[in-house]
């Protein structure tokens, strides 16, 4: 393995060095750095051309040029713009400001995908799998652009306008309601009957809650309480251990609703403490959670059943720990938006200038400027993944294994999570491991139509300004994690899947 | 003057690209002075105000050849300021809390500047003859080291191999026309108020040469501090004995020091001359300027302005939405109409000092030789068409600009329109164009319309013209290059017959003179400003005589003259002002458009925004 | 989660499968017939409603785009073309409409402009549909080169061992670590002045790695199969292997690859329009027509909405399309036995 790893690592080394070559030498091509000069008038024109040859080297052939840079680049120096602003310093905040709108929004799009995938791959022919298929089809068919300035107008002005008075509409409160309760009806496989009655019920709270929230303006200011917390913490406790055991009263369950419990009362508790924070505390209280989640899951599960207990504590608790985290923020909703003047989403930037306010604050200052280039990045990458991990679920349910798994009586839960889904994964991790290199194609648009200024911004000045370094930098970042990533899949695939060879 | 002056083909700034800041002037125009009339309230200033800009700020020091642009001087307006800034129709606004000026003498031409008295740099250092010195050192451009390079090729832009000796100059500057003839020190005592510009030569442009808002005095103590000097009176010497080695360093630092580099400069690197200071930087984000509490004038309406990263499509959306308050976008018919259907939303419609016009080959093109064939393809060009389909969408009460160097929206406009423009020319007539086709024997002739690509408007605007143009018997072929304005496209290698472009207007003389005047070689190094080559004696001989003018009110004559001689050779067809559009939130008052490049940054230090 | 998985298990060994195959002869036990593979084939595609959905848009598409405006010379039904300008009529606002009389709409009729004008009067309809033949045109170009590219590079690298492996996979390497925005957007501005199949060609030069990282997946794994195994220790020749045992379980892949390509070639070119370094003026495409009425969505909706439709509804039918197909040349995938 390590061989592997160690040779696999030196040949990635020079393909990467013929890369920076290849693209070094098209950057230097692309045209004429000094098109913009020579338009300026003659007095001015020598002084500015003589400053950017020298900056740019453009009196040395490209290949001095190259490993110039090459040199540099060694060293950790990217070099300048064509105007004197030095790469590197660009280029960290523009990696910063990438992985901050790219990274929430991929994991997002991975896991929506593979589950609608995976969902509609059991479910295939069904309504819900045609539904999705044909919704994964018309995201996937989107411009990002068209999509981005779509969203800006409804999801963020209109948004915005109608949160002043945040009442729905009859019909849209139905619309709503039926369409949830559609959805949950067409998750399950049975009769009609039960199907009929979960439709219903679905249905009916739905357009019930929904009602209220528009009575009360909860939209406006809104919150959970502890009701819901508590409901979700005790839910998830039930679903994490159905999940990792069965559904009956065993040790498992009984730890990951002690659990529950803790969470649900500390939640009371720490109340003081969660008003304004520091982010260390945060991050500590769910060190702490975390800690005591094992604990309750060590003592309460005993010998038998000590794995599953643990792990379905731990599940437990972070779902709590986000729940109350949800909570806390949408608390602050209220002042936030007063902080604004009353248009929380933002259409523009990662964040508002200068902006003062509490820890919870400054969350939602992100998320609300996270929350409409994420909308736009998942619809649009949802499709690749869900598309090609229901093509991956639907061949491995077909293979034998799987037939000889059912034959043998294991239940369906078992089939699926053990042998098909472990199965399916594998070309789906490598899908997700060379997608990582469009992730940074896909935010280029994105950057451009929301305003940030990212690594898409270095790529698009260098090819417009004719220079070569900013785009070097884009490669050195998008190429790098390309190889890495690329390493990383056929080690993934390779340990996955032993039936491929090493050697 | 040469940095605001000098025309460039205007291209770049009408696309938003990287051009460098070239406004202009009005020249003529009598200096008004509302900046006595300051209205500031009692209480201070308050609020913040958001301002979209579409590229990023980089530099406390715009004026270096790589820094003059508007994305830096638009925030550098208030923050470095001068003794004066372009107001709202291109004319010289003093800025008299700054300092004053006045010519005290013809011959040669003397012009003493006064700085106020109670100036002080907001670290306390007073604003004196120092900081003159080093403007002066930098802008006469007689401070330069030599250097090896390799000489280029002009074709292809690779090496050739030989080797040349060049000089550059120590502080980087962006022209040095003017003060280039200033060749005595403008002073000599360091701590001095006053200093004086002595012209070799009579400059026409002399009032808009000093150090002004946008384009000031650089703080010479700080550079004199980086630069390895004890203080700044020894650069000063250093700049009064001519040691260019000995101030290397000081340039270097002049010339990069001051960049953003991916964080914000020492502050104590940036003192302010204005009302404003800079006083946050977001990278990538935004750039925050607020009240600079040392200043000895008038404070300024708002507390804090925060200039926000937004590209230009965006931000019709982004005012909408209360994440920008103040955007100047892309003048558009669609976003005119959605700017003017947003509530609470103002829009103002104003005349860009940028006109579009025809520029005509003739140095190779098919209307070169014969004059019959110019005057037909003027008879048939549809301007009003033009301005109705493509014009008026944004700004309902355009017309066509009937001439080139003085814009509609300048006082003399009437009165050069009057003398100079055949009222032929304002509606198409077809059958007379046909007419002299004819008798020239030329229908059919081929013309090769050039534009650059990825322009709809001039797309459009060729399309018409070739509707109405072949009616007459022309054969018009519009093309679109991405490099129609670079040294291998068909501007420069003069592969068009009639190429469509903007200019940046001025009614200086040093704006415009050598795109009228004939060049020394027709070649795309040679041809300077005068794309087509057009020569004719009489008007090389009037611009020669309109340089040589100091007094504004006596240029006029002269200009129409050359205005009139322009059109019987039918040198150029100048099509339309580009329309402008500004908007703003309503509860921001006192934004006010510009027609220069100084745009509504002008005015923004009588902005006052309502919480 | 559990409780869903479950039930699906159940739902393929239940005997009354809602969609048995009613319609095969076999299962009748009446007049059994020969199939060839290929009628097979096609007999599940068309089983296929949304492939063979897609397949009627796409023609439909493909149609209308030739024969209103006509190609080349030949000249086309629609009377108008999508270069002249005209006067506006009423603002430019489509005259389409589908709406019967009866319904109290305005009946049904094309109009003079049924897609309506842009702003120098030129007609709409005319304008998206030269845009939709050009962007068709990159498309399949760009899907074709790319698959072909990738499928033959990507085969012979996951297969080969030796010297030709490691320079194909090398080569391979090489391009995969370019991002495809990089590479496309260099060459576009290098060579997208030399004409739409030029553009076309190009592209599907710097895209093909997709495929050939999915076929050389693929194929890694395949090769490691029984049947190969097999086939190689009875001195089956590796150009045989690769054609009769490997191409035919990869078909899928590339079948999908295919249909992918295209429609992310529709909108790589329409992303390229958008950051200025598409196609370039006289061609137009859809692309380029939605950027340049960007800032029409909210004033004049419709120079928004048209090319947008349009390009929708290549980019789904095509994927349809290759949906259809996949099922169709890979039963193992279906639940539904023929």
């Amino acid at each position: 393995m390590l061989v592997f790893i160690v040779r696999r690592l030196i040949v990635s080394v020079f393909v990467f060095f013929s890369a920076t070559a290849l693209v070094y030498v098209m950057a230097a091509n692309l045209g004429d750095p000094l098109a913009d000069l020579r338009e300026l008038p003659a007095n001015r024109r020598e002084n500015a051309i003589a400053e950017r040859t020298e900056r740019m080297h453009l009196d040395k052939p490209v290949i001095v040029r190259y490993f110039l840079w090459l040199a540099g680049a060694f060293r950790w120096d990217l070099g300048t713009d064509r105007d004197g602003i030095q790469i590197n310093a660009t280029l960290e905040d523009a990696l910063g400001a990438t992985l901050q709108l790219v990274l929430g929004a991929t994991i997002l799009a991975i896991v929506l995908g593979v589950a609608l995938g995976v969902i509609s791959a059991l479910r295939q022919y069904s309504s819900l799998d045609l539904t999705v298929t044909f919704s994964a089809f018309v995201f996937f068919s989107l411009p990002l652009f068209w999509v981005g300035s779509l969203l800006k107008e409804f999801a963020a002005i209109e948004f915005n306008n109608w949160l002043a008075d945040p009442t729905i509409a009859w019909w849209v409160i139905a619309l709503i309601a039926l369409l949830i309760g559609g959805f949950f009806a067409s998750l399950l496989v049975t009769d009609r009957r039960t199907r009929l009655i979960a439709f219903g019920g679905t249905t009916a709270a739905t357009a019930v809650a929904l009602a209220v929230m528009s009575a009360t303006g909860w939209f406006a200011n809104p919150g959970l309480g502890i009701g819901v917390i508590a409901l979700t913490a005790l839910a998830a406790a039930l679903g994490f251990s159905v999940l990792f055991s069965a559904l009956e009263w065993n040790p498992v369950m009984k730890s990951a609703v002690i659990t529950a419990v803790i969470g649900i009362l500390s939640s009371v508790a720490f109340r003081g403490v969660l008003e304004n924070p520091y982010p260390i505390v945060v991050i500590g209280l769910l060190v702490l959670a975390l800690a005591i989640a094992a604990g309750v899951g060590w003592f309460v599960g005993g010998e038998l059943f000590r794995r599953p207990a643990i792990t379905a504590s731990l599940c437990t608790a972070v779902a709590t720990a986000m729940v109350i985290f949800m909570d806390r923020l949408l608390w602050s909703f209220a002042a936030y938006s007063d902080s604004v003047n009353g248009r929380p989403i933002a259409t523009i930037g990662p964040s508002t200038p200068n902006y003062d306010g509490t820890y919870w604050e400054h969350n939602l200052d992100s998320l609300t400027h996270l929350a409409l280039p994420t909308m736009a990045l998942v619809l649009v990458s949802l499709a690749s993944y869900s598309r090609y991990s229901r093509a991956t679920m639907l061949e491995v349910m077909n293979q034998d294994y799987v037939r000889t798994a059912r034959a043998k009586g294991l239940p369906e839960r078992a089939v699926i999570l053990r042998h098909a889904f472990r199965n399916g994964l594998i070309p789906i991790t490598t899908l997700v491991a060379y997608d990582i290199a469009t992730v940074f194609g896909g935010a280029v648009v994105t950057e451009t139509v929301f305003g940030w200024r990212a690594m898409g911004s270095l790529l698009l000045g260098g090819i417009q300004e004719r220079d070569p370094n900013p785009i070097m930098a884009f490669f050195l970042i998008s190429g790098g994690a390309v190889v890495v990533f690329n390493m990383i899949a056929d080690i993934a695939y390779a340990y996955l899947d032993p039936r491929i060879r090493l050697s | 003057m040469t940095r605001f002056g000098t025309k460039s083909k205007l291209v770049a700034a009408a696309l938003g690209g990287a051009l460098a800041l070239s406004a202009c002037s009005g020249g003529g125009s009598s200096s008004d002075d509302d900046e006595t009339q300051d209205p500031t309230t009692a209480s201070g200033p308050s609020g913040t105000i958001y301002v979209a800009n579409d590229q990023e700020y980089d530099s406390y020091n715009d004026t270096t050849a790589s820094t003059n642009s508007y994305k830096n001087s638009m925030v550098n307006k208030w923050v470095t300021t001068g003794f004066w800034y372009f107001g709202a129709d291109g004319s010289i606004v003093r800025n008299e809390e700054f300092g004053t000026f006045e010519k005290v003498s013809d011959d040669p031409l003397t012009v003493e500047y006064t700085i106020a008295e109670e100036a002080t740099w907001s670290d306390g250092d007073p604003i004196a003859c120092d900081d003159a010195l080093l403007w002066w050192a930098q802008n006469s451009g007689n401070m330069a080291v030599e250097r090896e390079v390799d000489v280029l090729d002009p074709e292809t832009g690779e090496p050739t191999g030989e080797k040349e000796v060049q000089e550059t100059p120590v502080f980087s500057v962006v022209g040095t026309d003017g003060v280039e003839d200033v060749t005595t020190p403008v002073c000599e005592d360091p701590a001095a108020k006053t200093f004086t510009l002595v012209y070799d030569k009579p400059f026409a442009d002399w009032e808009s040469n000093g150090p002004s808002n946008g384009y000031p005095m650089m703080p010479a103590h700080i550079v004199a501090e980086q630069g390895g000097f004890a203080d700044s009176a020894e650069m000063s010497q250093a700049i009064l004995d001519g040691d260019a080695e000995g101030l290397k360093a000081a340039g270097d630092f002049f010339n990069e020091g001051w960049l953003f580099q991916g964080a914000m400069p020492d502050a104590a690197l940036m003192p302010s001359s204005g009302p404003f200071t800079i006083t946050n930087f977001a990278p990538g984000e935004s750039i925050s300027i607020g009240v600079n509490e040392e200043y000895w004038g008038t404070p300024p309406g708002a507390a804090e302005i925060v200039f926000r990263v937004v590209p230009g499509t965006e931000q019709p959306q982004a005012l909408e939405n209360g994440d920008v308050n103040v955007i100047q976008p892309q003048p558009d018919a669609d976003i005119k109409d959605q700017l003017a259907n947003m509530e609470g939303v103002t829009l103002v419609e104003f005349d860009q000092f940028v006109y579009e016009h025809l520029d005509l080959n003739f140095d190779s093109g098919s209307l070169a030789d014969d004059p019959r064939l110019r005057e037909a393809f003027a008879l048939c060009v549809p301007r009003q068409q033009i301005v109705e389909r493509l014009i008026q969408p944004i700004a309902a009460e355009a017309q066509p600009q009937d001439v080139r160097t003085i814009s509609p929206f300048q006082a003399e406009y009437a009165e050069s329109v009057e003398y100079a423009f055949p009222a032929e020319y304002a509606e198409p007539d077809i059958e007379a164009a046909r007419a002299l086709l004819e008798e020239a024997d030329a229908v059919g002739t081929v013309i090769r319309g050039g534009a650059i690509a990825d322009n709809k408007r001039r797309e459009d605007t060729w399309q018409l013209i070739k509707e109405s143009c072949d009616q007459a018997g022309f054969d018009v072929q519009p093309y679109f290059e991405a490099n129609f304005f670079d040294p291998d496209g068909g501007l420069s290698q003069n592969t068009y017959d009639v190429a469509l472009f903007a200019w940046l207007g001025s009614p200086q003389v040093s704006g415009w003179a050598s795109t009228f005047t004939t060049p020394t070689e027709c070649s795309a190094e040679g041809k300077g400003n005068n794309n087509g080559c057009y020569s004719n004696p009489e008007v090389d001989d009037l611009i020669a005589e309109i340089n040589e003018t100091v007094d504004p009110a006596a240029q006029l004559p002269l200009i129409n003259e050359v205005e009139k001689i322009l059109w019987e050779d039918v040198a150029t067809i100048p099509l339309f002002a580009h329309p402008g559009l500004l908007a703003f939130s309503d509860s921001v008052k006192g934004v006010e458009a510009n027609a220069t490049q100084d745009n509504f940054a002008a005015s923004m230090h009588k902005w006052t925004v309502e919480e | 989660m559990a409780q869903t998985a479950q039930s699906a298990g159940t739902h393929t060994v239940t005997p009354g499968d809602p969609r048995p195959p009613a319609d095969s002869d076999a299962a009748q036990g009446l007049d059994i017939k020969a199939r060839t593979q290929s009628q097979l084939i096609l007999r599940r595609f068309l089983r296929h409603k949304g492939a063979v959905a897609g397949m009627l848009l796409l023609g439909f598409v493909v149609v209308l785009s030739i024969s209103s405006i006509g190609l080349g010379p030949i000249p086309g039904w629609w009377d108008k073309n999508y270069v002249n300008s005209a006067d506006l009529v009423n603002r430019g606002r489509p005259t389409l409409s589908v709406v019967p009389e009866f319904l109290g709409g305005g009946g049904m009729h094309l109009g003079e402009h049924p897609f309506g004008q842009d702003n120098i009067g030129r007609d709409y309809f005319a304008l998206t549909m030269r845009g939709t033949q050009i962007s068709l045109l990159i498309a399949f170009i760009t899907g074709v080169v790319a698959t072909v590219t990738g499928t033959l590079i990507g085969a012979a690298a996951g297969f080969f061992r030796g010297r030709l492996e490691s320079v194909l996979m090398r080569i391979t390497d090489v391009m995969i670590t370019i991002p495809t925005i990089l590479f496309a957007a260099m060459v576009a501005v290098m060579w997208g002045n030399k004409g739409v199949a030029v553009l076309g060609l190009v592209l599907g030069l710097v895209t093909w790695t997709q495929v050939a990282r999915l076929v050389r997946g693929e194929v890694l794994s395949i090769r490691e199969k029984e049947f190969i195994e097999a086939a190689r220790s009875v001195g089956t020749s590796a150009a045989r292997i690769i054609v009769k045992h490997i191409l035919p379980n990869v078909i899928g892949i590339i079948i999908v690859s295919v249909t992918l390509a295209i429609s992310a070639a529709v909108l790589l070119e329409s992303a390229l329009s958008f950051l200025g370094m598409g196609v370039q003026p006289p061609d137009t495409s859809l692309g380029r027509i939605i950027n340049e009425y960007r800032t029409a969505m909210v004033t004049r909706p419709w120079l928004f909405y048209w090319p947008g439709i349009f390009i929708i509804a290549i980019a789904l039918s095509v994927n349809f399309i290759g949906d259809g197909l996949r099922d169709a040349f890979d039963p193992r995938q279906n639940r539904v036995r023929d």
